[in-house]
């Protein structure tokens, strides 16, 4: 008899729920990135740090190298933010221009702080359903124990 | 002759089983689905899985079959605009809770199969 569970074994489960979990720590990572940086300035020539952002994307059953199969969100690609620098007049600044302007980063700090918010509450989620699943095979354990 | 006398039984234990374990078959399949719609909360365009058996059921025996050859269909639900993700996280939540308390049941009741038969063997 074949067993209809395109979505795979019973550890499947617990993988996808860790895709989700490690995409959502690159994205803290990110953000704390950006915070280390956001105070990085520079000028025309030199410029200053840039904001990174993180794209994801699905992963439906994917053979790899190994012969395993994946399931579930992985982080598709790193960009950087081309909103324009901020400026600010300080002459005597090292990467001051002529006129006494200094680019700064375009890393803006709220959008960070709610950037990680987001990251905590879905790794919430993800926790909450890798937990709801484990306590799921394990009550199917005792049941057919019993 | 065995058989047929088995038929008679007022509870089919063996086709009960058959269909708790086509249901923990769905269930468990659903329950991945809403973790693979969790864990995709935050792709864009990303469009959440639904996992079809019940009513699929249902509707095979209105029509007066066994049921026998209905299988989960796992379908996308391509809902609201195309670009838009349309993963509801506390929904998402609420369906794996909900699947988790029906897998329990009918884990149980596969489960006390089992047990009826180590009864019937051991006489304890």
């Amino acid at each position: 008899m074949q067993m209809s569970d395109p979505m795979g074994g019973v550890f499947r489960g617990f993988d996808i729920a860790t895709s989700g979990l490690r995409a959502d720590l690159r994205r803290a990572e990110i953000v704390s990135a950006n915070l280390t940086n956001m105070h990085s300035t520079g000028n025309a020539q030199n410029e200053p740090y840039k904001r990174k952002m993180l794209t994801f994307e699905e992963v439906l059953d994917v053979v790899g190298a190994d012969g395993q199969r994946t399931t579930g969100v992985e982080v598709a690609e790193v960009h950087e933010d081309d909103t324009p620098f901020p400026t600010f007049y300080q002459p005597g600044h090292p990467d001051a221009d002529q006129d006494g302007m200094v680019m700064a980063s375009n890393v803006d700090i709220f959008q960070e702080l709610v950037d990680l918010q987001i990251a905590q509450r879905s790794m919430d989620a993800n926790l909450t359903a890798m937990r709801t699943y484990r306590s799921m095979m394990q009550n199917t354990i005792q049941n057919m124990s019993r | 002759m065995l058989e047929r006398q088995a038929r008679k039984t007022m509870i089919d234990m063996d086709r009960d089983t058959a269909f708790a374990r086509r249901m923990l078959d769905a269930l468990s399949t659903r329950s991945k689905a809403a973790m693979h719609n969790i864990a995709n909360q935050h792709v864009a365009g990303f469009k959440r899985y639904e996992v079809r058996f019940e009513e699929l059921l249902k509707k095979e025996l209105d029509k007066g079959g066994d049921g026998e050859a209905v299988v989960p269909v796992i379908e996308r639900d391509t809902s609201g605009p195309p670009e838009a993700n349309n993963v509801d996280v506390m929904e998402e939540l609420t369906l794996l809770a909900k699947t988790q308390l029906l897998h329990d049941v009918m884990s149980r009741r596969a489960g006390s199969y089992f047990a009826t038969l180590n009864k019937v063997i051991t006489g304890r």
